[in-house]
């Protein structure tokens, strides 16, 4: 006896597209004459059933779409949140740190050497150390660049390698 | 007014069209989009489309078919459309109230089919949402809409043994949640 027919060929067999052999088969064959059967009545209750209308009570939507569409909601508000909060956390103002003695005095040597430094220039000036009164040496030569003192402006400043070179202390007059 | 097409002796009065088609492609369209509100939009376009094909063009057409294929087109461009991918889930389901039942069915269910449960029902529903649009067109043009495999190829511009995997696929699917078929 031929092999029984597989599910494609039967279903083939219930559109009229199969070989003659296999309907030959599905007929003489009683398993696949009962699985023919019960082929048609699956399409036919399949057919009924969404030829009319679906059920209207959905058990079987697990998330409806109204619940979701507030789900998307809520989901971007939390992220907005967490956003909105995270960035307040981080640019808040920070509290006063708690030194240990060795830190504090780290902090205050270094606080010294910055003091140190920016004073330098005033204290100079204190002292007598600086060429031309009201012009500091690291400011005299920009200032001449305001006051059109600038050695460098002249047709000539070519010749002058050290416009090139040294153009701030070409103004400063040394 | 309503004419009658001398090739294919149907009715062309856009009228008469409506009245004879629109509740099977209101039809189609609940089932192509799942959403009762969304298929009555697609439907009143596509009856658009009528109007405006029925006073422009003089040819014989046969409008059924041409209903149908537009009506597909239609569903499938309002779901391809990205908020709609994004809106609605392909699972997602109309609670729809009363689509007719089509004409080759009104013989009415058998006894054993009356005895169908609700839960199968719903099994079934829900199986058919979960095709992918391609199968549930082919499933609708093939077993709801009595089309040949010839025509729906042709009218989804597919080749016959495509039309055959998916519509058999389709069923496939289908068979398992009534298990009719393991």
């Amino acid at each position: 006896m031929r092999r029984c027919v597989s599910n494609h060929t039967l279903w083939l067999v219930a559109e009229g597209e199969a070989r003659a052999a296999d309907r030959a088969h599905v007929l003489a064959c009683a398993s696949c004459s009962a699985r023919y059967r019960q082929l048609e009545r699956d399409l036919r209750v399949l057919c009924l059933t969404l030829s009319g209308p679906p059920p209207a009570q959905r058990t079987w939507n697990p998330v409806p779409p109204v619940r979701r569409r507030w789900m998307a909601a809520a989901v971007v508000a939390a992220a907005l949140t967490v956003v909105v909060w995270s960035s307040g956390w981080l640019l808040r103002p920070m509290p006063p740190s708690s030194l240990s003695i060795g830190e504090r005095a780290a902090v205050w040597s270094f606080l010294e050497e910055v003091s140190l430094a920016l004073f330098a220039t005033a204290d100079a000036e204190a002292l007598g150390e600086v060429t031309e009164p009201g012009l500091e040496p690291e400011v005299g030569a920009p200032y001449a660049g305001f006051l059109d003192t600038w050695p460098c402006d002249d047709g000539t400043w070519w010749l002058n390698i050290k416009c090139e070179t040294q153009p701030f202390l070409l103004a400063e007059g040394r | 007014m309503i004419h009658a097409n001398a090739a294919t002796d149907q009715p062309t009065g856009y009228d008469e069209l409506y009245h004879i088609h629109y509740g099977r492609v209101l039809r189609l369209c609940r089932l192509l989009l799942c959403d009762a509100a969304e298929a009555e939009d697609v439907a009143q376009e596509v009856f658009l489309k009528l109007l405006q094909a029925c006073r422009t063009d003089t040819r014989a057409v046969a409008w059924g078919p041409w209903l149908t294929r537009v009506t597909l087109n239609a569903c499938r461009d309002r779901r391809r459309s990205g908020w709609w991918k994004w809106w609605r889930d392909p699972r997602v389901k109309a609670q729809n109230d009363d689509i007719p039942v089509i004409e080759r069915l009104t013989q009415g269910p058998t006894p054993e089919e009356e005895a169908l449960s609700r839960e199968v029902r719903e099994r079934i529903w829900l199986a058919f949402r979960g095709l992918p649009p391609r199968q549930q067109e082919v499933f609708v043009l093939r077993y709801l809409e009595g089309w040949a495999i010839d025509a729906i190829a042709a009218a989804l511009e597919l080749s016959t043994g495509s039309v055959k995997q998916h519509l058999f696929r389709a069923v496939h699917r289908l068979r398992r949640t009534i298990g009719g078929e393991s």
